[in-house]
């Protein structure tokens, strides 16, 4: 098979491309491309080789070279003017980890977890700030209470980076607005077990069951967690059963973080 | 290795923005960082002060991998951690 023909390469990174295929593919199935001018040409010269794959390794090494040493560190630049340091101590590492998995999970426990974090006098660290930050598009609130536990860090990257005050996560058309939760019923937390093994209650009041589990008292959630466990009978509600429990657990493990 | 494109390194920077570009730099230098977009998580994480930071060094500038700040380590490498995956992951 005839190797096809190369063209000269327009820049040095397109001439490392060139020179992997070369090594990839082999010198029998793709010639190697010219060597570029200036201080690659001056370097391997005139040089004539009898072995094609002794040019590659030739030609790699001295673009390797060059382009190494065309990454030098360059002048000292200014640094930001940095926001101001915020006195309050960080929010504790293992309510980090939380909040990220919560994020994902049970956003309906952000709020509530923000409030801890308040009520505690702890700050956030920048990287959880933007992260909530950017998730809570579209909600005023949160994003306030965000700046809030942030200090000026907020304020300052959104000076810093333009476009990043509107940037986020926006909400999949599939996803509808939550319902805010004050306008919702609550279940007494007893009769929820009783209720989904029975059938009496079922995913369809999905909305309301978790508002419920997101409302109850601190020393209900662990009874709560451990009757929905159980409440694994009935297969048409055994897996909202399980996940009502894995949110009761979820949210008691939660509080104790940042309350003790 | 002229094959090795990427090389691990840890440096004590603080981000910058000079020229449209955001770099790394200390008292002794700089060095830019690879692509164009704003390092938000980086930012936010430093708060434009220097912080030990591991990166990849590549011919196209350094790539952020992660930070040690407030005593964590932070995952903020171009595939995806922690905090630029899961939480834009979900809506």
């Amino acid at each position: 098979m005839e190797p096809s023909a190369t063209t000269m390469p327009s820049t040095l990174a397109d001439h490392w491309q060139a020179v992997a295929t070369v090594a990839l593919l082999g010198v029998d199935r793709r010639p190697l491309p010219p060597t570029p001018a200036g201080p690659i040409g001056e370097l391997l010269g005139e040089r004539v080789y009898e072995d094609g794959a002794a040019a590659v390794i030739d030609l790699a090494a001295a673009l390797t070279v060059v382009r190494r040493s065309g990454l030098r560190p360059g002048p000292v630049q200014p640094y930001l003017v940095i926001p101001s340091t915020d006195p309050r101590p960080v929010c504790p590492t293992v309510a980090l980890g939380r909040i990220a998995v919560v994020s994902v999970e049970w956003p309906e426990l952000v709020d509530e977890w923000l409030d801890l974090v308040e009520r505690g006098g702890w700050r956030l660290p920048g990287d959880v700030a933007i992260a909530l930050y950017l998730r809570a598009k579209g909600d005023a609130g949160r994003r306030a209470v965000i700046r809030a536990l942030s200090g000026d860090l907020i304020e300052w990257l959104t000076e810093l980076v333009p476009g990043l005050a509107g940037g986020g996560a926006r909400r999949p058309a599939d996803r509808p607005e939550p319902v805010p939760l004050g306008r919702l019923p609550v279940i007494d937390p007893a009769a929820i077990a009783p209720g989904l093994e029975s059938g009496e209650l079922s995913v369809r009041h999905r909305t309301t069951l978790v508002h419920t589990v997101c409302s109850v008292d601190f020393a209900v959630l662990g009874p709560l967690a451990e009757a929905l466990s159980r409440a694994g009978t009935n297969p048409n509600t055994m897996g909202l059963a399980l996940s009502l429990a894995d949110l009761a657990r979820t949210r008691h493990e939660m509080i104790t973080e940042l309350t003790t | 290795m002229p094959w090795l494109e990427r090389w691990p390194i840890c440096v004590f920077a603080a981000p910058t923005l000079v020229g449209g570009r955001w770099w790394l730099g200390d008292h002794t230098g700089s060095l830019p960082l690879s692509g164009v977009a704003a390092p938000v998580t980086l930012l936010a994480a430093t708060a434009g002060r220097a912080a030990p930071i591991v990166c990849e060094w590549t011919a196209d500038g350094l790539v952020p991998l992660s930070i040690h700040a407030d005593g964590r380590l932070i995952d903020i490498g171009p595939r995806g951690g922690f905090h630029e995956r899961r939480w834009d992951r979900a809506s």
